[in-house]
C-alpha cells in the first residue's frame, strides 16, 4: 500500500502544488535576502563610494529585513495547515473519483491497512517538504544575519512542523473519507483551523493541535527577537532543550502551557496526546470508509 | 460437482431501493456461470457483495468453504475480480499497476515479474506495458482488468460485464481465454445482459430479476424451459403456396412461417423429430429441400419465459 501511494503521490500534480505553496515563501525570501546582500558584492566590485551611493537608494530595505523574517514566521502556521491539508486532501477522493478504490478493496487489503498505508506516505511527503522548506529558511537566516544557529535546529524544526502538518493532514483525510471531495475537505479543514474554538472542543487534550503554531526549535535561527519560522509542535523543542543541557530555552510567553513542567512529565504526556489524536482521526477515517464502496 | 461459491438468501437494501431480496445460487468447480437479468436486477450488487465491496443486510456467502462473514480477507484471496468499467489510476502504467497488486498479495519480486510478463502477453498488452493507463482505450483497460484479476492465479474469477468495450476480435479472443481458464480448472462467474454471449460461454445460468433468482441451474435445463417443441428451418425450391398450406394442416406442426422466396420456419409440437416426414411431403409435392436444419431452443425465449414476459 505504501509503494502504491508513494507512486501515486509523485505522479499526481496535487503534491507538487503543496510543495510549491510550502516552498515558495522561504525560497522567495531567500532570494530577497540575496538581493539585500548585494551591497557586499557591489562593495567588493566598485569600491566604497559608488557602492554607498547606489546602496543609499535601497537603504530603506535594511529596515525591512526583520519584517521579512517575521513575515515568513507568520506564513508558517497557515502554510502548515495548507500543506498538510493539500497533501492529504486528494488521497482518498481521487481513489473514489477514478474508482480505483474498487480494485484496491477487492484485494485482500483491509480498509484500515489502506488508510494507514496512505497516511505513512502523506507523513513522509510532509517531512520531505518541511525538510526542504526549513533548509531554505535556514539558508535565508544565514544570508540575512549570518550563521546564527546550527543545521540541527532546522531539521528538528522540520520534524516539528511535519508533526503539526500531519495532524492537519489527518484531519483533512478524515473529512475527505466522508465528503469524498478534495476541495471541500480542504475548505472544511481551514474553517476548523480558523475557528479555534471548534478545534478546542474537538480536541481538548493535545495542545500541539489546539495551538499548532507555537514557537520552538527555531529560537536559535533568529534575527534578534524575530523568528523566521514558527514551529508547531512542542516535542522536538523539549527534546532539543533536554539534549542541549538547557542552553536553548522555550520562550515562556508563547509556550505557556507546558513551559514550567519538566521533560520527563512533558514527553509522555505529549506522546500520549499525539497518539490519542492520531488514533481518533484514523478511526474517524475508517468510519468514513467503512460503508459500501460506491463510486 | 463441488460447489466453489454458495450464495444463500442475500439481502441488500440501499436508501430507497431494495437491490437483493433473498438471492441464492451456487457456482460449481471448473464451470462458467452467467448471471443474467435486466439492468437494475441486482447482478452487479450480487458480485460486489461476494467480493466484499458492499455490506449485506442479510444472507451468507461461502467461497471454497470459507464464510465471508468470518474471513473476508481469505475470500478475497480466492477471487479475482473484474469490475464493470474497470477503474485504474490513470497516472500509472499497466506494469506498475500489476506490480502493486502483486505486492498486495505478498508475491515475491521474481514471482511478480514472471506473472506480469505472462499476463501482459496473455491479454496482448506487452507493447503498452509502460504507457500510462490514461492513454489506454476502453478495450485495453478491460484487458488489463482481466490481467490484474489473474495476478495471483486465483481459483475463482468474477467478472461484471466482461466484454463491454472490447472490439470484435478481442471479444472472440476473450471468450477463448475464458474457456481456456475453465479448462485450467478455474471457476468463472460473470454477469451479462447479452444473452447470446451467455449461451456461447456458460455451463450454468442464474436469472436475477428484482433481486431474486428466478432460475439457477445448468444451461441445458434453462434452455429446455423455452422448448415448446422443435424448430426446423427449410430451404425449398420451388416454394409453392400449396406446400405451405399442406404443412400447416399437419397435426404435428404448430406453425409455419415463410421467409423470403424459399425459406420456411416450421415449429413442431412437442414430441418426436418429424424432419423425415416433412421431407417426404416435399418430394411428393414436387419440391426439393436444399437445406434442412433443426434449430435449438433459443436463450432469448427461455429468458423471456422465465422472467414472465414470454
Amino acid at each position: 500500500m505504501v509503494a502504491y501511494e508513494a507512486k501515486l503521490m509523485y505522479r499526481r500534480r496535487k503534491f507538487y502544488g503543496a510543495l510549491f505553496i510550502s516552498l515558495t515563501p522561504p525560497l522567495v525570501l531567500a532570494l530577497i535576502s540575496c538581493f539585500l546582500n548585494v551591497k557586499a558584492l557591489i562593495l567588493g566590485m566598485v569600491g566604497k563610494d559608488l557602492a554607498d551611493r547606489v546602496w543609499a537608494m535601497f537603504y530603506g530595505i535594511e529596515l525591512v529585513k526583520p519584517s521579512l523574517i517575521q513575515l515568513t514566521g507568520l506564513a508558517g502556521p497557515l502554510l502548515t495547515v495548507l500543506v498538510g491539508s493539500l497533501t492529504a486532501s486528494d488521497s482518498l477522493p481521487s481513489e473514489f473519483k477514478e474508482g480505483s478504490i474498487i480494485l484496491l478493496l477487492s484485494k485482500p487489503l483491509s480498509r484500515l491497512e489502506l488508510i494507514v498505508g496512505k497516511l505513512i506516505v502523506i507523513y513522509l511527503a510532509l517531512l520531505l517538504t518541511y525538510f526542504i522548506g526549513l533548509t531554505a529558511c535556514w539558508l535565508e537566516a544565514c544570508l540575512l544575519i549570518g550563521k546564527q544557529g546550527g543545521f540541527t535546529e532546522a531539521i528538528l524544526t522540520a520534524l516539528a512542523a511535519s508533526f503539526s502538518a500531519f495532524s492537519w493532514a489527518l484531519m483533512t483525510f478524515a473529512i475527505s473519507s466522508f465528503v469524498r471531495n478534495s476541495s471541500l475537505s480542504v475548505l472544511l479543514t481551514l474553517l476548523i483551523y480558523l475557528g479555534g474554538s471548534m478545534i478546542s472542543i474537538l480536541m481538548t487534550l493535545p495542545s500541539g493541535l489546539k495551538y499548532p503554531p507555537s514557537p520552538a526549535c527555531m529560537v536559535r535561527v533568529k534575527y534578534k527577537n524575530y523568528l523566521p519560522w514558527e514551529v508547531v509542535s512542542n516535542l522536538p523543542q523539549y527534546v532539543y532543550e533536554y539534549f542541549s543541557g538547557g542552553k536553548v530555552k522555550v520562550i515562556p510567553s508563547l509556550s505557556f502551557l507546558y513551559a514550567h513542567d519538566p521533560l520527563p512529565i512533558l514527553l509522555p504526556r505529549y506522546l500520549l496526546q499525539l497518539s490519542l489524536t492520531v488514533i481518533a482521526l484514523i478511526y474517524l477515517s475508517y468510519l468514513g470508509l467503512k460503508g459500501d464502496v460506491a463510486v | 460437482m463441488e460447489e466453489v461459491i454458495r450464495v444463500t438468501k442475500l439481502f441488500k437494501k440501499y436508501r430507497r431501493r431494495t437491490a437483493l431480496r433473498g438471492l441464492s445460487f451456487k457456482v460449481h468447480r471448473a464451470s462458467i456461470h452467467a448471471l443474467l437479468g435486466p439492468n437494475g436486477a441486482g447482478k452487479s450488487t450480487a458480485l460486489k457483495a461476494i467480493v466484499g465491496l458492499i455490506k449485506l443486510d442479510g444472507g451468507e456467502i461461502e467461497v471454497l468453504g470459507v464464510k465471508a462473514s468470518e474471513d473476508e480477507r481469505k475470500v478475497r484471496e480466492l477471487i479475482g475480480y473484474v469490475p464493470e468499467n474497470p477503474p485504474f489510476p490513470k497516472c500509472l502504467s499497466a506494469e506498475e499497476v500489476l506490480d502493486i497488486y502483486g505486492r498486495i498479495y505478498g508475491m515475491s519480486k521474481a514471482e511478480r515479474r514472471r506473472m506480469i510478463k505472462h499476463l501482459l502477453e496473455l491479454v496482448g498488452l506487452s507493447f503498452s506495458r509502460r504507457v500510462k493507463i490514461g492513454k489506454y482505450s476502453k478495450g485495453m483497460i478491460q484487458r488489463l482488468a482481466l490481467a490484474q484479476a489473474l495476478i495471483n492465479d486465483p481459483p475463482i474469477l468474477i467478472m461484471d460485464e466482461p466484454t463491454s468495450g472490447l472490439d470484435p476480435e478481442w471479444i472472440i479472443r476473450f471468450k477463448r481465454l475464458i474457456k481456456q481458464l475453465r479448462r485450467d480448472g478455474k471457476s468463472i462467474l460473470f454477469s451479462s445482459h447479452l444473452l447470446y454471449e451467455a449461451k456461447a460461454l456458460c455451463d450454468e445460468v442464474t436469472v436475477i430479476y428484482e433481486g431474486k433468482a428466478l432460475f439457477s441451474g445448468p444451461l441445458r435445463d434453462f434452455l429446455s424451459k423455452a422448448s415448446r417443441g422443435i424448430t426446423i428451418r427449410l430451404e425449398v425450391r420451388p416454394l409453392k403456396p400449396s406446400l405451405v398450406d399442406k404443412l400447416r394442416s399437419l397435426p404435428f406442426v404448430r406453425e409455419v412461417g415463410v421467409e423470403g422466396s424459399s425459406r420456411l420456419i416450421i415449429e413442431i409440437r412437442e414430441g418426436e423429430d418429424h424432419r423425415l416426414d416433412i421431407v417426404k411431403i416435399l418430394y411428393n409435392m414436387g419440391c426439393y429441400p436444399l437445406e434442412v436444419v433443426k434449430l435449438g431452443p433459443s436463450i432469448e425465449e427461455a429468458y423471456l419465459k422465465i422472467v414472465g414476459r414470454g
